[in-house]
């Protein structure tokens, strides 16, 4: 495996101008979503979705001291360490590539939709018409080429920035750092140290709290308690069993 | 795409094509996107409608009400199956204690157990087959053995009851000479896969990040453990015999599983509430769906308390008990959507530490 | 800017992080604005008054950089005691007449006439439908006009300005603008802080300023400004310019304009040209224009050739002749007149771009021919089947004439060529794909339109065919011979256009080299020097970590691949830089010449000593501490004594349409603005008719482009901003009863269309004084086809011009706005009277300037001010509602 690599948006950079979004529709032939028009300012996207694998958001808040302030983020598949979709998968098409990349094989996807419910995101879809579960590869067949995903390559700002996840989880602190050093005192970093996910290969650096961007403050992948559920499980499945002999021997007697 | 080149132009529409802007007979589709199979573009639209904001939508802290997980995509076969599924395993499982209590008496109502095992097995994997989006791919399910994936467990159990199942069924079917029920291999086997196919698609559901079903995984199997053995208490209150002892077997079988549904439910709405995500038992369709499910439950135990044996009484009880099995079914899985459609159920938990 | 140039905004966020502060100034809270450390939200068209704050700032807390100021610019200069400001004549200039200025008294004390770089103003006088005059005051003077370098001489220009700006005022800022006082002052603050020897400040703008009957004088406020405070020729400074889309710079410097050839020579007209000399007398000056004669003949050269000789004045005389104004808007109205036949629109999409959609649509109905060449149909080709008034059965399609081509068109990707962009530098684009079917490159349709013309007239012995017969037309093609591509060479073009020695065919190094006597040909005088040494120079790419900052060896940058125009000024009087942290270009003594980081904009072995003798001619006149070597006298101007047309300083005037009276001065609109008075193009009076409460303004988003010709047929754009819709402040929502996602009609006196709405804090109504103001933001992408579709925004905006560079105001109109769909039926306002909310004034009558639409001489603007203000105050939007009679809500007609 070689050196993991991911994503930092860093959303104070963040224009908004959507050709993260674009270039990852081009360089991935994806197809659009439909034409809606959805009022909710200039996003008419809405999500990420199976053939929207970036997203850019367009928060609408009230400035601190009267006046508005106007928060857009790129939204992408985290590739989480720990994927919820990827330990959901029951035939193995979600995979961990060398990149540290989450990546799910379509010719082997037979379109359960069991990933979709258990990325804590909601990053995975499933195109009805497709039948199978679609999202961010990384520009998988960028990476082999050498190549920075589309994303980031085309982003004018540097506001998504792509490399090795130790060198953007350091970037990162920093960034902050220097952030609240100008005053900036909302910044924060996310995804760097998060628990329930062992961390994640999209970083942000948000100025607000998750929740204005569509994150989950704090995502656990679902299957963290697989054991206890398993455990709670086998006591229905005793509970049950107990029940049968139960009903069998307690009304042996009689006519 | 070239406009010029195609004679939709005529209507002055562009062509609508597979919605990628780009043509075939010039550039390659080696894309990371490029399978994926068009047919509207609308379909992959990832918001389901009644998630979207409604106009004029006071600010909230939440990003235009928008869902931050997304709920399964899948249709009526999946709480179809977890029915089936159940039915059948709590079939297998009593069909084994009946194995093992030897009792002639017992010998049709075996039979008629192991019928519905099998027959729910076998429902069930094509229900869930049907639902795949890729059905011709189905055995990919068989590829790997995942345990943190309760999906591909379920696979093997299903399979695992599905042959034990049928093993059991054909013992028994070539034992029609002897008396007495006995305990065979498949029947035992089938039993233990029963129990748990009857209960592990509480922990399919549980391991989501759906709120409502993450908030309740411990709850939801042995729920559906007694959900599954209500669904079969109500299939034998209109199949199995109005007298002796299969009726005996069967009415407190039936009772005793209706009582313990009942009470799972509530344990498992209260610890919702703790939790802060019983939003879907409290309003909307879910809501609706998880009430009549609940009051067709205690009508259905009503019934199969009631004193007497009269066949009516059994019917009234089977019929309402087999329709508040399936509504329960149904008005999980609608919970779920429900709860996957409302990000404040993502968010609160996980504010409070859930 | 981050919103229509994302791409060069990225160098905006850098300096940001470097610790620059972004201000941003719009009607609206756009992408700029969430990531600028100020937003001013300001009235739109109040600009001048709003930068004259700021001019009013920087006087009179003395924040100006003198030591620029007084050698760099004319601010010392003495101007005739004849002239007199807008101060003394309620908001006129002298030499006003009849909607037109004579500049006689703007001039220079002793100097009689100070030509302006290039000449603009005697062509551009044609646009006002004025007979352009040959001057032949004394041309090579104005650097020898006196001066006052301690700026106290009453009339010399500083004094002038420091008067002119007096009453921009800040609280008259805030009751013009809408901008809190204190905001101005920080902004001032910030704009003088960032200036001075260690620092400069630059201000970027686009066509949100240069689209208003007064958009250049924005400008030239704007420059008044940067040269107060020292900041233009330095590095970090200026006034950006930024384009509207793609190489519009390019068509600027090669035009596509009526009144110029190539490199800014003014085209000739009637009236004067009649040989060669007469064009150049009165075309060149003292300064850097001195060379003119060179430019001109190396062009003629270039364009005929062989033919072009001394004796037949390079055939100077088979040059095509201005008569008059031929800008695009005359044209489309003589084309509404049927005084047109033929018309090419290539790239563009006047029915959807440009204003006037229904005037527009008719001037193609009475058109013989038209060529449309696009990557895409668009509404401009498809009008004859695709109308607001076919839909409403005014129009048949199998009454409408005009025969129309449609080419289809090749993308940059699938040709070679340049870019010329807002930095005036040159990029060159490689092929990268054939293009496919029968697309072809613009450069393939003018080569073979070009060769088939020279094929007609090949017989013809004519002398007025003769500028088609001896037109040089030889471009090799490239591609295998007799395939039916047939492309020219992009690369021939491009020599053509850098210049080379007759004799040899060899290309010349740059502009210097060219002469006055037909040795050279030069395409493009700003050009030369892209193909130096024979070499693409605009196709060079060497990477930003192996070059210098200034980074020379990327593409090549007009003129003479100076990155940084007027850098002489990056030294102080004596050459030397004016700080280490902005040393940019110097005078070394030792060696005797200019050197620096960038190629030196100024004589290179002129000493900062220099000064012309009274005799001086030609480039001897450029005195050495004279930066600005185009000007005749070399100095910035803070005062214009020629070539604007509406004025020697800027003044706040209201746009055409204004839902207030001018609180500056009696006069509302700019007195010499262009208007087209006629009946099928009526204007509407707000600030007396509140029929048209609300100020509409019109934007562009970042997801799609200008006329929506390249973006709407994108579905990976089109699902990004897939439906025209307009911004309001939930204030204005609530009044109209308007809610977010739902539908809204907008009426102008000239049509009405209906879009989606977006009811968002980012627009908030304004108070002036005691008025509201509410504005509505409306993108103009969308148009009839594509896959996706909405109303033409610019069909409600009327013909109304800047008179210096033909600009229609497009990015202001006053309008209604209510809530629901518009109607399907007939729309009386088309071809209704000229006058909303007067009498219509019958053809020919003489009308007040000021007046827009209304010819009741009783009505005085200043009657109307004083009506304004006794207004009580806390009216209602639009600022006075109350005086609207009561008007049915929602739907209107059939439904």
């Amino acid at each position: 495996m070689t050196t993991p690599v991911g994503f930092l948006t860093d959303t104070t950079l963040c224009i908004g101008c959507k050709a993260c979004e674009v270039a990852c529709k081009q360089w991935n032939q994806l197809p659009d979503d439909g034409f809606h028009f959805l009022g909710m300012s200039y996003d008419n996207t809405a999500a990420l979705g199976a053939s929207t694998w970036r997203h850019v958001s367009f928060a609408e808040r009230p400035a601190p001291g009267g006046g508005i302030t106007w928060k857009m983020m790129s939204d992408v598949c985290k590739h989480c360490e720990r994927a919820g979709c990827l330990e959901a998968c029951p035939t193995g098409a979600i995979i961990r590539t060398e990149h540290g990349s989450v990546y799910i094989q379509p010719d082997v996807c037979n379109g359960c939709g069991y990933c979709v419910p258990a990325c804590p995101f909601g990053v995975v879809a499933r195109r009805d018409d497709d039948g199978r579960a679609w999202k961010c590869t990384l520009c998988f067949d960028r990476l082999q080429g050498q190549l920075e995903p589309a994303c980031a390559k085309a982003c004018p700002t540097d506001s998504i920035q792509f490399g090795p996840l130790d060198e953007l989880r350091a970037r990162a602190e920093a960034r902050v750092d220097e952030l609240h050093a100008r005053g900036v005192t909302g910044a924060r970093r996310y995804g760097d140290h998060q628990p329930g996910t062992g961390g994640l290969h999209a970083l942000f650096v948000l100025t607000d709290e998750p929740e204005v961007y569509n994150l989950p403050p704090a995502p656990v992948v679902p299957t963290a308690g697989v054991g206890r559920s398993w455990l709670s499980a086998a006591a229905g499945a005793l509970g049950l069993a107990a029940l049968a002999i139960g009903s069998v021997i307690f009304t042996r007697g009689g006519a | 795409m070239r406009a010029m080149n195609h004679p939709e132009l005529e209507t002055l529409a562009p062509p609508l094509g597979d919605g990628r802007n780009f043509d075939r007979t010039i550039a390659e589709d080696h894309g990371e996107g490029a399978a994926i199979a068009v047919r509207a573009p609308d379909v992959a639209w990832p918001i389901p409608a009644e998630a979207r904001p409604a106009p004029d939508a006071a600010p909230s802290e939440t990003y235009y009400d928008l869902p931050v997980v997304k709920a399964a995509p899948w249709k009526w076969y999946v709480p179809a199956y977890f029915h089936a599924g159940g039915v059948a395993g709590a079939a297998a499982s009593l069909a084994g204690a009946i194995q093992l209590s030897r009792d002639p008496r017992l010998r049709a109502l075996e039979g008629r157990l192991h019928w519905l095992a099998v027959l729910g097995e076998a429902a069930g994997g094509a229900l869930l087959i049907a639902d795949l989006g890729r059905p011709s791919r189905f055995h990919h399910m068989m590829r790997v053995l995942r345990p943190s994936s309760p999906m591909n467990l379920g696979t093997w159990i299903l399979s695992a009851a599905g042959t034990t199942g049928a093993l059991a069924l054909v013992s028994h079917l070539r034992s029609r000479d002897h008396g007495a029920p006995r305990a065979t291999l498949g029947g035992i086997g089938g039993a233990i896969a029963g129990t748990l196919l009857s209960t592990y698609t509480g922990v399919l559901l549980g391991n989501t990040a759906i709120p409502v079903w993450h908030a309740t995984r411990r709850r939801l199997p042995p729920w559906f453990a007694a959900l599954s053995a209500a669904g079969l208490g109500a299939a034998l209150e209109l199949a199995a015999p109005a007298t002796g002892r299969e009726a005996r077997v069967t009415r407190v079988y039936s009772a005793v599983a209706k009582a313990a549904e009942l009470a799972g439910a509530r344990g498992l709405a209260r610890s919702a509430g703790r939790a802060g995500v019983d939003g879907p038992f409290r309003s909307g369709r879910a809501a609706r769906m998880w009430r009549a499910s609940r009051w067709l439950g205690v009508a259905s135990l009503a019934a199969t308390l009631w004193p007497g044996g009269g066949r009516t009484r059994r019917a009234i009880a089977g019929v309402l008990g087999t329709a508040a099995a399936v509504l329960s079914r149904f008005a999980i899985v609608e919970a779920g959507r429900h709860s996957a459609a409302d990000p404040r159920a993502t968010f609160l938990p996980q504010r409070a530490g859930e | 800017m981050a919103e229509c140039h994302p791409v060069g905004f990225r160098w905006v966020m850098k300096a940001k992080e470097r610790g620059a502060t972004i201000i941003h100034v719009d009607p609206r809270y756009t992408r700029t604005s969430a990531v600028a450390d100020v937003h001013v939200p300001i009235r739109a068209g109040s600009d001048i008054a709003f930068l004259g704050g700021i001019v009013h700032y920087v006087i009179e807390h003395e924040r100006y950089f003198r030591d620029y100021l007084v050698p760099f610019t004319n601010a010392a200069t003495i101007i005739s005691a004849d002239y007199h400001d807008t101060d003394d004549l309620d908001g006129l200039f002298s030499g006003y007449d009849h909607g037109h200025y004579d500049e006689a008294s703007w001039q220079y004390e002793g100097v009689t006439a100070v030509p302006a770089a290039g000449h603009k103003e005697v062509v551009a006088r044609l646009g006002a439908g004025k007979v352009g005059k040959v001057d032949d005051g004394d041309l090579e003077s104005a650097f020898r006009a006196p001066r006052d370098d301690t700026l106290q001489h009453p009339r010399c220009v500083f004094q002038i300005v420091r008067r002119h700006f007096a009453r921009y005022t800040p609280e008259m800022v805030a009751r013009t603008c809408g901008v809190p006082e204190e905001q101005l002052l920080r902004v001032a603050r910030a704009m003088c802080d960032a200036s001075g020897r260690e620092r400069t400040a630059a201000i970027c703008y686009a066509v949100g300023w240069t689209q208003h009957t007064v958009g250049v004088q924005y400008i030239r406020t704007a420059a008044i400004l940067q040269l107060l405070l020292g900041n233009i020729g330095r590095p970090g400074g200026g006034i950006m310019a930024l384009r509207g889309h793609s190489s519009i710079q390019g068509s600027t410097d090669i035009p596509t304009l009526f009144d110029l050839l190539p490199g800014y020579l003014g085209m000739p007209h009637s009236g004067q040209a009649h040989s060669l000399d007469e064009y150049l007398r009165s075309h060149r000056s003292s300064g850097w224009w001195s060379e003119l004669p060179k430019y001109m003949v190396s062009l003629l050269k270039a364009w005929f050739g062989d033919a072009a000789t001394r004796d037949n004045d390079f055939l100077f005389r088979r040059l095509p002749l201005l008569s008059g104004d031929h800008s695009h808007l005359e044209t489309i109205t003589e084309m509404a007149d049927g005084k047109v036949s033929g018309y090419f629109v290539i790239g563009e999409n006047p029915v959807v771009g440009t204003v006037d959609g229904p005037l527009q649509r008719k001037g193609l109905r009475k058109l013989d021919w038209l060529v449309v060449r696009d990557f895409a149909p668009t509404e401009t080709a498809e009008f004859w089947r695709s109308s607001p008034e076919i839909d409403r059965g005014e129009v048949r399609t199998a009454d409408i004439q005009t025969e129309v081509f449609f080419f289809p068109a090749a993308t940059h990707v699938e040709k070679d060529g340049s870019f010329t962009n807002t930095q005036r530098l040159l990029q060159w684009h490689h092929q990268a794909i054939a293009p496919p079917g029968d697309t072809r490159s613009d450069l393939w349709f003018a080569y073979h339109l070009g060769r088939r013309l020279k094929q007609r007239y090949a017989a013809t012995t004519g002398e007025r065919d003769l500028a088609i017969r001896a037109l040089t037309w030889d471009y090799p093609t490239v591609g295998p011979t007799g395939s039916p591509i047939d492309e020219p060479s992009a690369e021939a073009v491009l020599r053509e256009v850098n210049g080379y020695h007759v004799a040899t065919g060899a290309p010349v190094a740059g502009f210097t080299e060219l002469a006055d006597d037909g040795s050279t040909a030069c395409g493009c005088w700003l050009y030369s020097g892209c193909y130096a040494e024979g070499v693409n120079q605009a196709a060079r790419r060497r990477p930003a970590a192996e070059q210098s900052w200034v980074a020379p060896d990327w593409g090549w940058a007009w003129p003479a691949n100076r990155r940084l125009m007027y850098n002489r000024a990056s030294a102080d009087r004596d050459g030397r830089p004016w700080s280490e942290r902005k040393r940019y270009v110097w005078w070394d003594e030792a060696a005797g010449k200019w050197v620096g980081h960038d190629v030196p904009d100024f004589i290179a072995d002129r000493p900062p000593s220099y000064r012309p003798p009274d005799d001086a001619q030609g480039l001897a006149t450029i005195g050495g501490d004279a930066p600005f070597i185009l000007q005749s006298d070399g100095r910035g101007w803070l005062f214009a004594p020629s070539g604007i047309i509406d004025g020697p300083l800027p003044s706040h005037y209201e746009p055409q349409e204004s839902v207030i009276a001018n609180p500056l001065y009696p006069q509302q609109c700019n007195p010499v603005r262009l208007e087209w008075r006629r009946r099928d193009n009526p204007y509407h009076a707000a600030a007396r008719d509140r029929r048209f409460p609300f100020v509409l303004i019109t934007f562009r988003l970042t997801e799609h482009h200008t006329a929506g010709g390249m973006s709407r047929w994108l579905s990976w754009l089109s699902e990004l901003q897939p439906a025209l819709f307009c911004e309001v402040s939930p204030e204005l929502a609530a009044e109209r009863g308007l809610h977010n996602r739902g539908w809204a009609t907008i009426r102008s006196a000239r049509a009405e269309i209906e879009c989606r709405v977006l009811v968002t804090r980012r627009l908030r109504p304004l108070v002036l004084g005691g008025t509201v103001v509410h504005q509505i933001g409306v993108p103009y992408h969308w148009g009839r086809i594509g896959r996706v579709r909405g109303d033409v925004v610019n069909d409600l905006f009327p013909i109304a011009a800047d008179p210096n560079v033909n600009i229609p105001e497009s990015k202001l109109i006053t309008v209604d706005i209510v809530a629901g769909r518009r109607s399907r039926g007939r729309t009386a306002v088309i071809d209704g009277p000229t006058a909303i909310g007067g009498a219509d004034p019958g053809p020919g009558a003489v009308l007040r300037r000021d007046l827009p639409g209304v010819g009741q001489i009783d009505d005085h603007p200043a009657a109307q001010q004083a009506h304004h203000q006794h207004r009580p105050p806390g009216g209602s939007g639009g600022g006075g509602a109350q005086a609207t009679p009561p008007r049915p809500h929602g739907r209107r007609g059939n439904t």
